[in-house]
C-alpha cells in the first residue's frame, strides 16, 4: 500500500512538472499570470490593512492574526491548485459525458481527473503566502509547522472540492452552483474568525468547513496546539472517506457522453 | 436618418432582449445569484457591527451601521448583477480563437454589442439580486430613510454607472487583443473596485485626504455612488458624483475607441 501512494506521489510531481513546463512555453502568459495573482494577493492584503488601520481590533484579532491568515490561506490554496488544478472542473466533465477520456487510463480516476491540470496562477498564490509568511516567522519550527499545516489544510480543500464537485454525478447541471458554494469557502477564509457568531458560526464548522482550512490553522501556527493539529488531521481523515465515497458512489451512476477525443 | 436611427435603436435593443432572455433562461441559476449576495450581506452584517461596536462608533464618516450595510449590499449585488467576469472572459475567448474575425463582419458594430449584451446581462440578474439584498437587509439590520428624490437620484447614477463599468469591462476584455490572458488584467481590476470602489470597504472608513482622491477616481462612481446616494441623498453630492461619473464615461469611451481601433490592427487571423 505504502509503496503504492509512493509511487503515485512521485507521478503526480512528474505530472506537475510537465505541466508547468508545458504553461512555460507562453512565457509571457506564465509571468502575467504568476505575478498577476502575487499582486491580487497584495491587494487584498492592503484591503485588511486599511480595514485594521479604522477598527485596530476586533475582539482579539488584530492585524498581525489577518497576515497570518493570509499566509496560510494563499499557500494551502495555492498548493491544491497547483496540484489537483483540475478538479475544479470535475461537474463540467460529468455534464458533458467527458469524464470518459480519464476513465480510459490506468490509474485511478480521481487522481488522473484531478492531476490533470495545473492552475499556473496558483503558484503565484504559494509565493506570495510563503513570502508573506517570512514576515511573520519567529522560528524555524514555526515555518516547518506552516508548510505542514498548509499542505494538510490544502488537503482538506481538495477533499472539499471533490465533494462539492461529485455532486454533479447526482445533480446534472451543477458547476456553477459548487463554483459558488468554492468561492464562499474562499471568501470566508479571508475573514476574521471573530468576527462570526451563531448560524453563520456553525457553518463555518460544518457544510462550509473554514474554521479547518483557515482559522483553526492559524491558532495552530501562532500558539501551537497539539490537539488542534489532531483536530484538523480528524477532519481531513473524515473529509477524505466521505469524498471518496460519494465520489465512487457517483462515478457508478455517470453516462458515458460517447464522445471521441483525439490527444496528442 | 430618423429611419436609419431607428433601425440602429431597433437592432441593439434586440441585442439587449435577446441576451436578456439567455440569462433569464436558468431560473436557479439567477436564484443561486441572489443566494450569493443574500449570504455577503450576512457576512458584512457580522463584521460591521463588531467592527462599530469595537471602536464604541454609533455613526462613521456620517453614516450609521445600518445606512453603512445598505450601502455595502446594494454596491455589492449592483457589482455582482454585471457579471463582469463572465462578459470579459468571453470577449478574451474570442480574440483568442480568432472568433471575433467573424463577428466582426456581422452588421452590426462589435464593440457596441458587446455593450449592450453588458445591459441584457444586468437585466437579467438585477431585480432579483436587488430582491434578495432588500430582504436580507431588512431582515438583519431593518429599514433605513430613504426618499424618492434620493431613489430617482441613484437610479439615474447607477445607470451611468453601468455605462462606466462596461466600458471599463470592454476595455480590459480588449487587452486580448495584445496578450493570450487577461485574467490578471481581470483581477486587478476587480480588486480596486473592491478596494477603492465601495465594494468592499465603504469609503468613510478612509482618512479624509484618501476619501478625496478615491472620490475622484472612477471606481468608487460605478456602484458604491449610486448606492450611497439611494441611502443618503445630497443634492451637491449627487450634483458632483455625475459630473465625475460623466467625465470618466468620455475618457473610457476614448480609451476604449483607441484600444479597440489599435487591437484590431494588431488582430492577426489564420484562415480556416
Amino acid at each position: 500500500m505504502f509503496k503504492n501512494l509512493y509511487r503515485y506521489i512521485i507521478l503526480t510531481f512528474e505530472i506537475i512538472k510537465l505541466n508547468i513546463l508545458s504553461a512555460m512555453e507562453y512565457r509571457a502568459t506564465f509571468i502575467t499570470q504568476v505575478v498577476g495573482m502575487a499582486l491580487n494577493d497584495i491587494l487584498l492584503v492592503f484591503m485588511w490593512t486599511a480595514f485594521f488601520a479604522k477598527f485596530p481590533n476586533l475582539n482579539g484579532w488584530g492585524v498581525q492574526d489577518t497576515f497570518l491568515l493570509f499566509a496560510i490561506g494563499m499557500t494551502n490554496f495555492g498548493i491544491y491548485r497547483i496540484f489537483a488544478g483540475n478538479a475544479e472542473e470535475i461537474s463540467y466533465l460529468i455534464a458533458r459525458g467527458e469524464l470518459d477520456y480519464h476513465l480510459t487510463l490506468p490509474k485511478n480516476v480521481l487522481w488522473q481527473v484531478s492531476t490533470a491540470k495545473t492552475n499556473i496562477s496558483a503558484i503565484g498564490d504559494v509565493i506570495f503566502g510563503v513570502v508573506l509568511f517570512l514576515f511573520i516567522v519567529t522560528s524555524w519550527q514555526q515555518f516547518i509547522l506552516f508548510a505542514f499545516i498548509s499542505i494538510l489544510t490544502a488537503l482538506i480543500l481538495y477533499n472539499f472540492i471533490v465533494l462539492l464537485q461529485s455532486m454533479g454525478f447526482f445533480f446534472g447541471n451543477f458547476e456553477e452552483t459548487a463554483d459558488r458554494i468554492f468561492h464562499i469557502l474562499l471568501g470566508l477564509s479571508l475573514y476574521p474568525s471573530t468576527s462570526f457568531s451563531g448560524v453563520l458560526k456553525f457553518i463555518t464548522f460544518t457544510i462550509i468547513p473554514v474554521v479547518f482550512t483557515a482559522w483553526l490553522p492559524v491558532d495552530v501556527v501562532k500558539n501551537f496546539k497539539l490537539v488542534y493539529i489532531w483536530y484538523i488531521i480528524g477532519f481531513w481523515l473524515i473529509s477524505l472517506i466521505i469524498t471518496l465515497f460519494v465520489f465512487n458512489r457517483g462515478l457508478r451512476r455517470y453516462e458515458s457522453g460517447n464522445m471521441i477525443h483525439v490527444k496528442m | 436618418m430618423t429611419g436609419t436611427l431607428a433601425i440602429k435603436f431597433y437592432k441593439y435593443f434586440e441585442i439587449v432582449k435577446i441576451t436578456y432572455n439567455n440569462n433569464t433562461t436558468y431560473i436557479g441559476d439567477t436564484l443561486g445569484f441572489g443566494g450569493l449576495v443574500a449570504m455577503r450581506v450576512w457576512i458584512f452584517v457580522q463584521l460591521y457591527r463588531l467592527a462599530f461596536d469595537t471602536i464604541g462608533a454609533s455613526q462613521i464618516g456620517g453614516l450609521n451601521l445600518a445606512q453603512t450595510i445598505w450601502i455595502l449590499a446594494l454596491a455589492q449585488c449592483f457589482h455582482v448583477s454585471n457579471r463582469t467576469r463572465k462578459i470579459m472572459k468571453q470577449i478574451d475567448y474570442e480574440v483568442k480563437t480568432g472568433n471575433v474575425a467573424n463577428a466582426m463582419v456581422k452588421p452590426y458594430n462589435y464593440v457596441l454589442f458587446y455593450f449592450y449584451s453588458c445591459f441584457g446581462v444586468i437585466g437579467g440578474n438585477l431585480f432579483v439580486t436587488v430582491f434578495f439584498t432588500i430582504l436580507t437587509s431588512l431582515l438583519v439590520v431593518g429599514s433605513v430613510p430613504v426618499g424618492v428624490i434620493g431613489i430617482t437620484a441613484g437610479i439615474l447614477l447607477l445607470f451611468l454607472g453601468f455605462v462606466l463599468n462596461n466600458l471599463a469591462i470592454l476595455i480590459v476584455g480588449m487587452l486580448g487583443f495584445w496578450t493570450e490572458s487577461i485574467d490578471a488584467y481581470r483581477w486587478i481590476y476587480d480588486k480596486f473596485l473592491w478596494i477603492l470602489g465601495g465594494i468592499f470597504l465603504p469609503l468613510t472608513i478612509f482618512p479624509d485626504k484618501i476619501q478625496t482622491i478615491v472620490e475622484l477616481l472612477p471606481f468608487n462612481h460605478m456602484f458604491y455612488g449610486p448606492a450611497r446616494i439611494m441611502i443618503d441623498f445630497s443634492p451637491a453630492v449627487f450634483i458632483k458624483y455625475l459630473a465625475i461619473q460623466v467625465a470618466w464615461i468620455i475618457i473610457f469611451s476614448i480609451i476604449l475607441n483607441f484600444v479597440y481601433r489599435k487591437g484590431t490592427k494588431n488582430l492577426s487571423i489564420n484562415g480556416g
